[in-house]
């Protein structure tokens, strides 16, 4: 059994052995990291790695865990050896890109057009919600396959507003 | 100790909500809260002693409902109303219609929220008290002929200004006369089409502002005392981010200058109650009022650390008549305290704001550490309001100890679930420019993802550990759900799945 573990850019092929007492060999990419792991509250995971220490919060999501360590959120993409079999999930890495929100609010300006290439970080569609104008930007570098909203659009929290393929797809 | 008041009604919600709470608890009055249809389950109504529903959702159909709040009050019998800030705090209607209704007001005197409440009129005011201003018009400007003398006369650089102004539509810096022209053409018509209205004015360029702000207190008896500085220039989009006090770069001289200017301007509109006096400060020591916020401020928690005062435990004794519970003479700071505000938004990401619900919250602790907060692990953050979550405030024998002290808690404070600012504030603790106190209001745009960034992925490797050790964790409890004891698989696993049994979920 093993994983394939997504963090931003980073891939990971990932495996686990129990080596009894609470420590774990993990496997990322062939190096092997020991481990002594524990779960001392809900949410918590404790972690040991030559005596140096590190508490994280991990919390399962739909596309793997969230894991947070000195408050920053990893979003950590976690598919097993069947899934990845089967060619993933539908969001996962080399597919579509869905620009969405997470709260309901109205759409101010779409700064993309279809059929535009767009880079990482670049803005894609500015949304107010909570009294404030945000922009969302773009998780990766692609081409705009679908622009689903127009500017002065009322949107629900989780709606598809732009979806964006990988550039060699387009 | 007899409470100088029964009862009070808090018409408002989150954090501050919260911390009037507790002021009313330690000074046994009984609090009374009020909540929208979204905030049932908020801390302000667990932890008050009575509270009313006062309407659904959006605030202008409950924490703005003038008289659903009223009624309320009435009803219950409070005795005074706290707003708080934010929605009806700076409102001189609803203050005076308080006061009609036979109670206190624990806020300030609506004259002098209706003069501070108009850009010109406040304005005037502290000219006429000899308050230092933002040299340049007050008036929109008749034509481009006095545009050229006025700018003159205070010196260039120069800011044009629309007079419907906002969101920097509208404005032009202008170097040298040559260059006023095409400014004072292309302001008017940006604000011609942005609002509608293409008056100008003009006004001095004041480079690498810091703002640094004076908390002031009046009680009513002729006494108009202040508190200190405070430094909020660490700033995004005019939102502050972080507040420290004392202000790093201030001098003596020009502290000493600067608040007695603040109660100057607070005895010019016979203020009452907490305050505070905003001021530009030049990199040449010039400082320049900017306006008066008429209300406690959110950033009061600092000044409270440094001086030993409860400023809200002030505020309503003297809403009840009674004189300041200080002198201006007992008043000094203490070491140096700094505050930032934890928000749920997202700052890998522009800082969008990420509402939805908190798994858990874990606070820190240890000394000299205060967090004023209203979430708690189950909160759903509504979409609805502000998105800050709590004020994680720290106190140090000096700067260098507060600094250290906050980067400690910060490390301490775990809100899962949700993305929020944390991971920037860790940075900014860090950042070169801000431990040295070098910084004014441009220092976040000026720094953002070039040498002040988030995360640099070295901790992702560990992430990657936590997240194989959680999918085996499911993996093992799914094969012990399928395969009771003694199936293929189960053997060592078993150490597993007993440690996980502990989080409940499996």
């Amino acid at each position: 059994m093993g994983w394939e573990i997504t963090i931003g850019e980073d891939v990971w092929e990932a495996d686990v052995r129990d080596l009894g007492d609470g420590r774990y060999a993990v496997s990322l990419n062939g190096t092997e990291i020991e481990v002594d792991a524990s779960f001392p509250e809900s949410g918590v995971l404790h972690l040991m790695r030559d005596g140096e220490a590190f508490e994280l919060d991990v919390q399962p999501t739909e596309a793997g865990q969230a894991v947070t360590l000195y408050g920053t959120v990893y979003e950590a993409g976690v598919l097993d050896e069947r899934t990845k079999a089967l060619g993933g999930f539908g969001g996962a890495a080399g597919g579509d890109e869905v620009v969405s929100t997470s709260m309901p609010g109205k759409v101010v300006a779409v700064l993309v057009a279809e059929g535009d290439a767009v880079e990482l970080g670049q803005g894609i569609v500015v949304v107010e919600a909570m009294k404030m104008e945000n922009e969302l930007r773009a998780a990766a570098d692609g081409v705009v396959k679908t622009v689903h909203v127009a500017a002065g659009e009322a949107v629900t929290g989780g709606a598809p507003l732009v979806t964006i393929a990988a550039p060699e797809e387009a | 100790m007899t409470p100088p008041f029964r009862k009070v009604l808090i018409a408002n919600r989150g954090e501050i909500a919260v911390r009037v709470i507790r002021a009313c608890r330690e000074l046994g009055i009984i609090p009374i809260a009020v909540f929208s249809e979204a905030d049932r389950d908020a801390l302000h109504v667990r932890q008050a002693f009575e509270a009313y529903c006062i309407g659904p959702a959006p605030s202008a159909e409950s924490y703005l409902r003038m008289d659903r709040i009223l009624e309320v009050a009435r009803e219950a019998g409070a005795e005074a109303i706290h707003p708080g800030y934010g929605f009806l705090a700076e409102n001189a209607v609803f203050a005076g219609k308080v006061v009609e209704a036979g109670m206190a007001w624990i806020g300030a005197p609506p004259a002098a929220m209706q003069v501070m409440g108009d850009k010109v009129s406040a304005r005037q005011a502290m000219l006429a008290a000899g308050v230092p201003v933002v040299p340049g018009t007050t008036e929109p400007l008749s034509d481009d002929d006095e545009a050229v003398r006025v700018a003159a006369e205070i010196g260039y650089p120069v800011m044009i200004k629309a007079s419907a102004g906002g969101g920097g539509k509208g404005m032009r810096r202008v170097e040298s006369p040559d260059q006023l022209a095409s400014a004072l053409r292309g302001a008017r018509s940006e604000a011609g089409s942005a609002f509608g209205d293409d008056r100008i004015y003009v006004e001095k360029c004041i480079d690498r502002p810091r703002h640094v702000e004076v908390q002031i207190f009046s009680d009513g008896h002729g006494h108009h005392l202040h508190l200190f500085e405070r430094d909020c220039s660490v700033q995004r989009r005019h939102q502050k981010l972080v507040e420290e006090t004392p202000c790093p770069v201030l001098t003596p001289e020009t502290r000493a200058a600067m608040t007695q200017v603040a109660t100057r301007a607070a005895a010019a509109v016979d203020y009452r109650g907490a305050g505070t006096v905003e001021f530009l400060l030049a990199p040449d020591g010039n400082f320049y009022f900017l306006e008066m916020n008429t209300r406690l401020q959110v950033e009061h928690p600092i000044t409270e650390l440094v001086t030993g005062v409860d400023l809200v435990h002030a505020q309503i004794a003297v809403a009840a008549g009674e004189p300041a519970p200080f002198t201006q003479d007992e008043l000094s700071q203490n070491g140096h305290a700094i505050e930032v505000r934890i928000c749920a938004e997202d700052p890998a990401n522009n800082f969008v704001p990420c509402p939805g619900r908190i798994d858990s919250v874990r606070l820190p602790g240890g000394p000299w550490v205060r967090v004023d907060g209203a979430m708690f692990g189950g909160y759903e953050v509504p979409i609805f309001y502000d998105p800050m979550l709590a004020k994680l405030v720290v106190w140090g024998r000096d700067r260098p100890a507060a600094i250290q002290r906050m980067k400690r808690a910060l490390s301490e404070l775990v809100v899962s679930g949700i993305r929020t600012n944390i991971p920037f504030f860790i940075q900014v603790m860090r950042h070169g420019p801000f431990v040295e106190g070098d910084y004014d209001t441009g220092y976040i745009e000026r720094h953002l993802g070039k040498d002040l960034r988030l995360d640099d992925g070295s901790k992702a490797e560990i992430a990657a550990v936590a997240a194989a050790l959680a999918a085996f964790r499911s993996e093992q409890a799914r094969a012990r759900r399928v395969e009771p004891a003694g199936g293929p698989g189960a053997g060592s696993s078993w150490t597993m799945a007993g440690r996980l049994k502990r989080l409940g979920r499996s």
